[in-house]
C-alpha cells in the first residue's frame, strides 16, 4: 500500500457502494463551524476534531489476522440456521451468507472463513443485519464493536488519516448502515489489512480506523441578549453555580464574543474533556466507564463507581431522580435496549452530550451529537432513552460559615 | 450600549454610573512568540456570594495594641509621624478597650489618616501581628483600580481611594469594615466586597495564523513531553475551515484545567492550611492533587529531586519561585504560561480564583519595598 497523503487533495469524483449506500468518496469538502438551534443555553458553534489515542495504546494492539473470521456459539449448523431464521433471515439468505460445507470446527466453537469478495458483495441491508447477528458474540470482536463513521463523507471523515484513496474506496464498499439507520458500521478490519504492506501501515489504518469525532463547542455571546436565561442554564439550577462568576465576568466584557463551553462545564468534566484514559486513571484497579463519567460530572472529587456493580443501581436510586423531557444541562441520559441499560451519557445542550463510550484506553472523554452516540451503541436498532436528574447537590462551593482566611 | 450592557444594569441601579464606562471597553491584545499567536481578554472575577462569610459584614474598626497603653498608642502613632492633628482627631473618634488593647476607631478617626501613615501603620502592624495584618489587608492588583472603578459608584470611589496606601508597587487598604459601613443594604455590601476582592484574569485563545507552523506551536505547548496531550487539538484547529482560535484550557495540563477561573472548595482543604501559590505551581503537571505541601515543610522538600534550576529561557509550565533578597525567604511561586502570561493562586483565601494573568498584575500583589529574587525550576520528565 502506497502511503498517499490525501491533505489538500481535491477529489471530484463520487463512489457508489455497490449496494447503493449513500456513504461516498467526494472531494474533502473542508471541515466547518456549525450552528446549534437556539435555546436556553444560547447560541453553539462547534466543529468536529478526530481525537487519535497515544501511539503507545496503539502499538499494544493486536493486529489481527486479514482472514476474516465468522464465529458461532451455535454447536451445528441446523443451530445457526434456527436461530438466523428466529432474528428475520430468510432461507436464501441464510444459505447465501452460512452455505453447506462452510463452516469449521475449531475447538468447541465454530467458524466461517469468508472470502473477501464475499465480505464485499453483500448487500448493505442484509449486511446489517448479519453483522448485528454477528455481533451478539463477543467473539466477533470487530462485529461486537464496530468502528462507527458518522458521516457519508468518507474522505471527510478520514481528511489527515493518510490512508490511500485505495483504501477508502475499499472502505465504502465494507461500510453498512447503522441499526439505527443514522451513520455507518464498519466491521470488516482484517479485509482492509490486505491492503497494507507493512506494519507501519498496518497501525496507520488501525489508527484512522479509530480515531474518535469529537466536538469543540462554544457558546456565541455576541448575539445573546438575557445574562439571566443563560446563567441559569449552564449553573444547573446551581448545582453547576461555580460558573457564574466567570459569567458574570465574560459578560461584562463585551469583546468576548465566544466562550469555550469547556470553562462551563464542572471541574472533572473539564479535566478530562478530549482526553484519554491513562494508567493513573486505572490505579485503583479499572477504567472510567460511562457510569463513572456521568456519576463523577457534577462532582469535584471523583468516586470509583462502575456501570456493572450493585452499587451503581443504589447510586442511581440514591443520587438521581427520573424526569421528563426537555432535557436540561447535566442530565444523565440512559440507553436502554433489550432490558436493560447499555450506556449513559450526560446532556450539555441542544443536541449535544458529554459522553466516555467505552471502558478501556481507547475511550476518550468527549462531547458528541446524541445521534451518533445512539448510533454507536444502538447495535440491534431498539435503544430508548430514559432521563434522570441529579437530586443532590455535588461539589458545592465553601458555605458562607467558612473561617475567615486571608485575602490575598 | 450593548444587550449585554442592559443587563448589567438590571443587576443593580447602584451599578448605573459604573456601567456607563462600558462603551470604552478594550478589545483583546494579543501576545506572539513561538507558542503562536494568544489572544487575551481581560476579565475581573469576583468571588461568589456564598464565600463571603457571615461576620464579614459586621466587623469594626479594631486596631490591636497588645502591650501597649492607651498613652503609649499615642507615642505610638507620633513616632510613626501622624500630625499633631491627626492623632487628636483619632484621639476623640475612637474608645480603648483596655482589657483587649484595642482602639475601635471611628469614621472620622479613620478618614484622617494620610495614605502615608496607613503604610507606616500597616508596617508596624506586619511586624508586630502578622495575623491582623493578613485577615484584613486587601490588596488591589491595578493601582489605578481601574476595574473596580467600573462597578463602584463614584462616591464610593472617593471613599476608597481615601483609604488606599502604598508599599512599593503593593496598592492596599485595611478599611475594609469602614467601607462597609458607608453602606446601608446587604446589596450594596455584597456588591462591594465582591467588587474589591475582584482577582484579573485573562481568557487566551490561541489564534490560527496561516503563516505560522503548526508543529512548532505544538511543541511549545508540548513542553518537552510534559503535556503530552495537546497535539491532536492543535491540529484540529489548524486542519478545520472557519475556526480561528482554539481556547488554551484545552492547552493546559489536567490540574490548571481543573481550577482554573475558579474558587477553593472544601475539598480541597486541610484543618491546617489551603491551597495557595506553592500548591498550584508544583502540582501543575499533577495528574491528581495532593495536599502534601501543606505540611509544614521546606519548598526545597518538593523542589530538589523533581525540578532542576535553570537559567531561562522559559517555557511553558516551568515554576517560577519568588524570594526575599535579604531574607531568603519565600514569598510567591507561579507557573510560567507564554510571554508575560501566568498561571497563579496569589494567596490562599477562598476569596482568590486560579486564573491566568499577566506577570504584572500578578507581582503588583508582591512587589513592596523588600527585593525579590527568582529563581526558575523545571520539572523533570518522569518525574
Amino acid at each position: 500500500m502506497k502511503i498517499a497523503i490525501l491533505t489538500g487533495i481535491i477529489l471530484s469524483f463520487t463512489i457508489e457502494a455497490s449496494h447503493a449506500q449513500a456513504i461516498s468518496l467526494s472531494r474533502p469538502l473542508p471541515k466547518s463551524v456549525e450552528h446549534s438551534s437556539s435555546g436556553p443555553w444560547g447560541n453553539l458553534d462547534f466543529y468536529e476534531i478526530k481525537l487519535s489515542s497515544p501511539l503507545s495504546y496503539l502499538s499494544q494492539l493486536a493486529i489481527p489476522s486479514e482472514q476474516t473470521e465468522w464465529n458461532f456459539t451455535q454447536e451445528s449448523r441446523a443451530e445457526i440456521v434456527a436461530e438466523m431464521e428466529e432474528a428475520g433471515f430468510s432461507a436464501e439468505e441464510i444459505s447465501y451468507l452460512v452455505s453447506e460445507g462452510s463452516l469449521v470446527t475449531v475447538g468447541e466453537s465454530l467458524k466461517l472463513f469468508p472470502t473477501s469478495e464475499m465480505i464485499s458483495e453483500i448487500p448493505g441491508d442484509l449486511k446489517s443485519r448479519f453483522y448485528s447477528f454477528l455481533g451478539r458474540n463477543p467473539a466477533n470482536r470487530f462485529h461486537h464493536r464496530p468502528a462507527y463513521i458518522n458521516t457519508t463523507n468518507l474522505t471527510r471523515y478520514f481528511h489527515h488519516s493518510n490512508l490511500p484513496v485505495e483504501t477508502l474506496q475499499h472502505i465504502a464498499k465494507l461500510a453498512y448502515k447503522t441499526p439505527s439507520g443514522y451513520g455507518f458500521f464498519l466491521s470488516d478490519i482484517p479485509s482492509l489489512l490486505k491492503q497494507t504492506s507493512n506494519s507501519e501501515e498496518e497501525r496507520l489504518l488501525m489508527n484512522a480506523i479509530l480515531r474518535v469525532p469529537a466536538l469543540m463547542v462554544r457558546i456565541n455571546l455576541s448575539e445573546m441578549d438575557s445574562i439571566d436565561e443563560l446563567a441559569n442554564y449552564w449553573s444547573a439550577g446551581h448545582q453547576n453555580k461555580q460558573v457564574l462568576s466567570l459569567f458574570e465576568s465574560i459578560y461584562r466584557n463585551p469583546s468576548v464574543d465566544r466562550l469555550d463551553i469547556g470553562h462551563l462545564l464542572p471541574p472533572i468534566a473539564r479535566q478530562n474533556l478530549n482526553r484519554y484514559p491513562e494508567q493513573p486513571d486505572g490505579l485503583n484497579g479499572r477504567y472510567p466507564d460511562w457510569f463513572w463519567t456521568c456519576y463523577n460530572f457534577s462532582r469535584f472529587s471523583p468516586v470509583d463507581v462502575y456501570a456493572d456493580t450493585d452499587q451503581s443501581r443504589a447510586l442511581m436510586e440514591k443520587a438521581f431522580a427520573p424526569v421528563k423531557a426537555p432535557y436540561t444541562f447535566g442530565d444523565m441520559l440512559l440507553f436502554n435496549s433489550r432490558g436493560r441499560v447499555i450506556h449513559g451519557c450526560i446532556y450539555i445542550a441542544d443536541d449535544i452530550v458529554y459522553t466516555k463510550n467505552g471502558p478501556g484506553l481507547l475511550s476518550p472523554f468527549i462531547l458528541m451529537r446524541l445521534q451518533d452516540v445512539i448510533a454507536y451503541h444502538d447495535l440491534v436498532g431498539d435503544v430508548t432513552l430514559s432521563q434522570y436528574r441529579r437530586t443532590r447537590q455535588r461539589g458545592a462551593l465553601p458555605p458562607a460559615a467558612v473561617a475567615p482566611t486571608p485575602s490575598n | 450600549m450593548t444587550s449585554r450592557s442592559l443587563v448589567i444594569l438590571l443587576f443593580s441601579a447602584w451599578l448605573i454610573s459604573a456601567s456607563a464606562n462600558q462603551a470604552n471597553e478594550p478589545a483583546f491584545y494579543t501576545v506572539e512568540g513561538e507558542w503562536g499567536k494568544l489572544q487575551c481578554y481581560d476579565v475581573v472575577i469576583a468571588p461568589p456570594a456564598a464565600t463571603l462569610w457571615e461576620s464579614l459584614y459586621e466587623e469594626r474598626s479594631l486596631w490591636p495594641f497588645e502591650g501597649l497603653s492607651r498613652i503609649e498608642v499615642d507615642e505610638l502613632f507620633a513616632e510613626l509621624g501622624f500630625s499633631p492633628e491627626t492623632i487628636a482627631t483619632i484621639s476623640n473618634d475612637s474608645s480603648w478597650n483596655k482589657t483587649t488593647a484595642e482602639l475601635e476607631v471611628g469614621d472620622r478617626a479613620i478618614e484622617a489618616l494620610s495614605p502615608t501613615d496607613r503604610t507606616a501603620i500597616f508596617t508596624w502592624w506586619e511586624t508586630q501581628f502578622p495575623g491582623y495584618i493578613d485577615r484584613l489587608v486587601i490588596n488591589f492588583e491595578d493601582r489605578n483600580l481601574t476595574a473596580i472603578a467600573k462597578e463602584l459608584p463614584r462616591e464610593m470611589m472617593d471613599k476608597l481611594q481615601r483609604v488606599i496606601f502604598y508599599r512599593g508597587e503593593v496598592t492596599s487598604t485595611l478599611d475594609r469594615p469602614y467601607l462597609l459601613r458607608q453602606l446601608k443594604t446587604r446589596e450594596e455590601k455584597e456588591h462591594l466586597l465582591r467588587t474589591i476582592l475582584t482577582t484579573h484574569a485573562l481568557i487566551v485563545r490561541l489564534e490560527v495564523d496561516p503563516d505560522s507552523e503548526a508543529d512548532s506551536i505544538i511543541k511549545y505547548w508540548e513542553a518537552g513531553g510534559l503535556n503530552p496531550r495537546v497535539r491532536v487539538l492543535i491540529e484540529g484547529l489548524y486542519t478545520t475551515e472557519g475556526v480561528d482560535h482554539l481556547d488554551i484550557l484545552h492547552l493546559l495540563p489536567l490540574m490548571p484545567r481543573k481550577y482554573l477561573n475558579n474558587f477553593t472548595v472544601l475539598q480541597d482543604v486541610n484543618p491546617h492550611n489551603t491551597p495557595d501559590c506553592f500548591w498550584t505551581s508544583t502540582q501543575f503537571f499533577n495528574f491528581n492533587t495532593s495536599s502534601r505541601s501543606f505540611d509544614s515543610l521546606p519548598v526545597e522538600h518538593f523542589l530538589d529531586k523533581d525540578y532542576e534550576e535553570i537559567s531561562g529561557p522559559l517555557q511553558f509550565g516551568d515554576l517560577v519561585c519568588l524570594f526575599d533578597k535579604d531574607t531568603k525567604e519565600f514569598i510567591h511561586s507561579y507557573t510560567h504560561i507564554a510571554g508575560d502570561l501566568v498561571f497563579t493562586k496569589n494567596g490562599g483565601s477562598f476569596l482568590r480564583p486560579w486564573v491566568i494573568s499577566t506577570k504584572a498584575f500578578m507581582l503588583s500583589l508582591y512587589t513592596d519595598n523588600s527585593g525579590l529574587i527568582t529563581k526558575i525550576f523545571r520539572r523533570k520528565l518522569g518525574s
